[in-house]
């Protein structure tokens, strides 16, 4: 009996292995509720593509990493979504609105819906924080004063920074400044909340605060996260799923333990950033020696 | 959203704030003219037209023109820069993320400040002008007073010469800022491309400044 039993342990076990990394990467890659949904993506710069024929999927309510190697286009992803781009061809749809077909005035209306944390923080540098987190509300809402200054604080006591309220941005190091701006993005409490290079150039702390205010938010309340980075650590720690993206294309996806498993070269490379790989180091160039000899024969 | 507001507030940084520049302007080149004329039109013996020469350069052609050139470089170069800037920082992408036509918010204001501030900037160098004349040809030249005035008051005419002078002036203050606003707002998001942008503001507005002054003078003036 005693052999049996263990027996039967070892089979569930077995089973369990085989069958749960399958079973959650169908669960993951067929999403339950997407709110936006990339078709046959393809965008150019000049004439290098940056997107050949792409289909990303952005699940409802999750954070949403887009990673990938500088200069592959993530930052041009957020800015197609938002509209500020338009694709050569395929669609984006936000809950089957396409938004490169809107009108500007539609356009204007539908990015009512997303808040968008810019790498740089972007406040507006002629206006106090308090104002710059102010400027969303009084934009789009006639809302009392009082009811105004209330929300600011609010949102201003979520990242930290209730007591900075009558700082101008010049005064205000680059973390704080970048925490001012996500309180502004949240002001009008976004659907969906895209974040640019969130975490790059920040010192550990700072960062630490981002990445908890990040998942905090997520968690608080339901809105959607897609967050464009290329901190493995930071966004691994907190993203639901993961898109990698290079060369033009989608070339893994997967929650962020399917991802740290793969054994795909590329995403090796990039998951433990290895200096070379497919992603070459040298930039294309001739031959070194034929390159060293030409200097002496001029 | 308000656009009053705004509105005043481009208004101070393009109209008030230029006022300094073009009356010391207007004042030095109203002196000039005077002196000039005078040194001419004495051995004529005809010094009491000064006044009438200086009212009618000024109104006619130095006040719009010169105010306008001025203009281009103390407010027309700021625009560009300062659009540029919020360009590059990204300010004007956060607009429109935030759901405002950065086109209403920030390019509209600042256009119309120009366009209403330069014709007042042009009278009000015209007005100190014709002071910085009449300081030097009647106190300092001892040009007879009553003269001076009469001949100036004789001689411009309002359509002929106010009005045209502030046709000019409106047309001056839509084309350079039209410029500044359109380099600002187009120019390439880095330090160079800011600065190309400014440069290329103050010699295109000041070239189109100098060309639309010949063509609106032969079509105001050329039958005279």
């Amino acid at each position: 009996m005693p052999d049996f039993r263990a027996l039967l342990t070892g089979v569930q076990a077995a089973l369990r292995a085989v069958l749960e990394p399958t079973d959650s990467e169908s669960q993951m890659t067929q999403f339950d509720d997407i709110v936006i949904d990339i078709k046959g993506l393809s965008f150019s710069r000049g004439d290098r593509p940056i997107y050949r024929n792409v289909d990303i999927q952005i699940p409802r309510g999750k954070i949403t990493a887009i990673m990938g190697p500088s200069g592959t286009g993530k930052t041009t992803l957020l800015k197609l979504i938002g509209g500020q781009l338009k694709p050569d061809s395929g669609e984006i749809l936000l809950d089957g609105q396409d938004i490169p077909r809107l009108g500007r005035r539609e356009l204007f209306r539908v990015r009512e819906r997303m808040g968008m944390l810019f790498q740089s923080g972007a406040l507006f540098t002629d206006m106090t924080v308090f104002e710059n987190v102010a400027f969303p509300l009084r934009v789009h809402t006639e809302l009392p004063e009082e009811m105004i200054r209330d929300i600011v604080l609010m949102k201003l006591h979520a990242v930290g920074l209730r007591g900075a309220r009558d700082l101008m941005p010049s005064e205000l190091s680059g973390g704080m400044a970048r925490r001012v701006a996500l309180a502004r993005a949240v002001a009008l409490d976004p659907d969906i909340l895209m974040y640019d290079e969130p975490f790059t150039g920040q010192d550990p702390i700072a960062m630490g605060v981002l990445v908890n205010l990040i998942r905090q938010l997520n968690e608080a309340t339901d809105h959607t996260s897609i967050i464009v980075s290329h901190d493995i650590q930071e966004t691994l720690g907190i993203a639901d799923y993961i898109y990698l993206i290079a060369e033009g294309g989608v070339v893994a996806q997967g929650t962020p333990k399917q991802l740290a498993e793969a054994d795909s070269p590329q995403v090796r490379q990039f998951m433990q950033g290895l200096p070379d790989g497919p992603v070459p180091f040298h930039f294309p160039a001739g031959d070194y020696d034929d390159d060293l000899m030409q200097g002496r024969k001029g | 959203m308000q656009m009053l507001p705004l509105l005043v507030r481009q208004i101070y940084f393009v109209g008030v704030q230029s006022l300094i520049i073009i009356m010391v302007s207007g004042l030095f080149i109203g002196m000039v003219l005077g002196l000039q004329g005078y040194t001419i039109l004495v051995d004529y013996g005809s010094e009491q037209a000064v006044g009438q020469m200086v009212a009618l350069s000024l109104v006619r052609e130095l006040a719009p023109v010169v105010a306008a050139l001025l203009f281009a470089g103390r407010a027309g170069s700021a625009l560009t820069a300062e659009i540029g800037l919020m360009k590059a920082t990204e300010q004007l992408a956060s607009l429109e993320m935030i759901g405002v036509d950065p086109l209403r918010r920030i390019i509209a204001p600042r256009f119309w400040a120009g366009f209403i501030s330069l014709p007042l900037l042009a009278a009000v160098f015209a007005v100190v002008g014709v002071w910085g004349g009449a300081m030097v040809g009647i106190e300092w030249l001892g040009i007879y007073e009553g003269a001076f005035w009469a001949n100036m008051q004789n001689s411009v005419d309002f359509s002929e010469d106010v009005l045209n002078g502030s046709i000019k002036a409106m047309v001056f203050g839509f084309v350079v800022t039209w410029v500044a606003v359109f380099q600002g707002y187009d120019c390439v998001p880095t330090s160079e491309g800011i600065s190309q942008a400014t440069t290329r503001t103050v010699v295109y507005s000041s070239l189109a400044v100098l060309g639309l002054d010949f063509v609106l003078t032969a079509l105001m003036f050329g039958d005279l």
